[in-house]
């Protein structure tokens, strides 16, 4: 992952009640308006993303695309409220994002469960900071929508890649979040449990049907899991198209079969193509 | 390869039913802690003749008794029970001091960690302070707290403080921003990533850190007792050399190097309790 300008972990701005509260209703409505984000890095000021504007409506399965580089995590990590914009404004269901909450549920490329907790203890953990009765009963819960029941009480050093990003699934949507933000989850996988990952994700978005921002840089990976993909440009990046994803649900591997995916594929890979190119040259030049 | 054939001659070994032979070399190969004892009872022993021999030769019992006269020494100074009183008097002290600097210094070191203008505001003091050795608060430990036990505690303090302080400061500073960010986004506030995230993820390196106080405190305890105090090992040994009892100078020494071994084994042996995700 890129460096980001991180913000100390002391200047938390002060919590607020809407946060705690939101997590119970809200629909998951996210609004990115004119949204620049700059960061200063050895006195250089370089625009990670520039002018980006969308709508993504309650429910929605998104895809930010684009090679590495095209600031698709900096969107991310601002739609979550931990990087802020330098211009612009994130808002989920009308009320600004400003630090990272329980209205966001985050799952990351890999290595975010807390060590020193067991499957059990990183489930429970937001719905022990949200103050629910019996936090552990609602993390079995969680695990057994992975499928992980029976590893409750195994530490992330024990479970395999696949395994811990499913906790890191489950953690993540343990605090009934309307947003669900995925920053390449499957990156670090190989190909084979990367696509049943897939799968497995579907089914549990089909049943919790919570938005769904999901950052890769695999063409199929966007194509097979979203309603509409973002297709990323670089270099300030920006949004370079979008692309609707009329392919239906429910979605199996063999979807990639069919002829409307092949043109979809055509474009999207064209697009990315693009982008790539423009980086590639850039740099070598 | 190595590996392999010891597998497959266990394989054979298995089939005919007949156990391995147990041999001497067998045992020393091993990696259990029985090889391990034996290796160190073996460099041990090898010291101890070389002490003998240079001891004889030396024919000089005030510049160094052979190490039966040592041992012999111990036998009376634990029969006479004085050994004992040291030694309790020691560990006292250097208890009372580490779990002084420990209940300092991880709160401390925490709060600095996670909030930047108190971090602005001590650490350039603690630099300052920090090269200080625990010998030269003496003057000043016995002007304050006289002579007896509390300049040891005073002095054991200091000396566990600055590597439990650094080291758990480290551990807090270098906690994963990641880890922060997720709990954040799990609706933690401010204590509950002090308490919940940034101790935990820190608690290895104050682990370190309390391994490395403690010894330090250890040391800094003879020294402390060798002018602040009448009692304790310090001043038996400092005793025992003003009346040239030099066999009593190195019972003094081998109970501190014995006992101080035995507290890092202990601290060892309970670690995969504290630190259970760190299990092999």
């Amino acid at each position: 992952m890129s460096a980001r300008p991180l913000q100390p972990i002391h200047s938390t701005q002060r919590g607020d009640a809407r946060t705690v509260n939101a997590a119970v209703g809200g629909q998951g409505a996210i609004g990115v308006e004119n949204l620049s984000v700059e960061f200063k890095r050895d006195g250089m000021r370089t625009v990670a993303v520039q002018d980006i504007a969308i709508e993504i409506a309650p429910g929605e399965f998104t895809a930010l695309l684009g090679p590495s580089g095209c600031g698709k995590s900096t969107l991310l990590n601002v739609i979550g409220g931990m990087v802020r914009p330098t211009r612009g404004e994130v808002r989920i269901d009308g009320a600004p994002v400003t630090e990272p909450s329980a209205r966001c549920g985050v799952v990351f490329q890999q290595h975010s469960l807390f060590p020193w907790m067991t499957a059990l203890g990183n489930v429970a953990f937001g719905p022990r900071m949200l103050g629910h009765a019996s936090p552990e009963s609602v993390a079995r819960e969680f695990l057994a929508l992975v499928g992980l029941e029976k590893f409750a009480h195994a530490y992330p050093a024990q479970l395999s890649g696949g395994m811990q990003q499913r906790v890191g699934i489950a953690r993540a949507l343990a605090t009934r979040p309307q947003v669900l933000l995925m920053d390449e989850p499957f990156g670090a996988l190989d190909a084979q449990t990367r696509s049943i990952m897939q799968e497995e994700l579907l089914k549990i978005w089909s049943e919790l049907k919570t938005t769904v921002v999901f950052v890769t840089h695999d063409v199929d990976e966007a194509l097979y899991l979203s309603d509409r993909v973002f297709a990323m440009s670089t270099a300030p990046g920006g949004i370079k198209e979008e692309i609707r994803i009329d392919l239906g649900r429910p979605r199996t591997p063999e979807i990639a079969l069919s002829e409307k995916y092949g043109a979809l594929d055509r474009r999207v890979r064209r697009l990315i193509r693009e982008e790539t190119l423009k980086v590639f040259n850039s740099a070598s030049r | 390869m190595q590996r392999t054939l010891a597998r497959e001659s266990a394989a054979t070994a298995a089939r005919s039913e007949r156990p391995p032979r147990i041999t001497l070399r067998s045992l020393l190969a091993g990696p259990g802690w029985v090889a391990n004892a034996l290796w160190a009872a073996a460099g041990i022993g090898l010291f101890v003749l070389v002490w003998t021999l240079i001891a004889r030769r030396l024919g000089n019992p005030v510049l160094l008794p052979t190490p039966a006269a040592v041992l012999e020494g111990f036998y009376q100074l634990l029969a006479d029970g004085y050994l004992v009183q040291d030694v309790l008097a020691s560990l006292k002290r250097v208890f009372t001091g580490f779990l002084i600097a420990a209940a300092i210094g991880v709160p401390l070191a925490m709060l600095l960690a996670y909030f930047l203008p108190l971090r602005r505001l001590v650490l350039p003091l603690v630099t300052l302070l920090r090269p200080i050795p625990p010998i030269a608060w003496i003057p000043i430990a016995i002007l304050w707290f006289g002579i007896g036990d509390k300049p040891s505690f005073f002095i054991t303090a200091i000396a566990a403080f600055f590597p439990i302080f650094l080291n758990s400061f480290f551990g807090g500073t270098s906690v994963e921003e990641q880890h922060m960010n997720a709990a954040r986004s799990l609706g933690a506030k401010k204590a509950s990533l002090l308490i919940r995230i940034l101790f935990p993820s820190a608690l290895p390196m104050i682990w370190t850190g309390l391994k490395i106080g403690l010894g330090q405190s250890w040391m800094a305890v003879v020294t402390a007792e060798l002018i602040a105090a009448q009692s304790g090992l310090g001043y038996m040994i400092q005793t025992s050399r003003l009346n040239l009892e030099t066999s009593y100078v190195l019972v003094g020494m081998v109970t501190i190097g014995v006992l101080g071994s035995l507290m890092g084994l202990a601290l060892s042996g309970v670690e995969r309790y504290v630190l259970p995700w760190k299990r092999k």
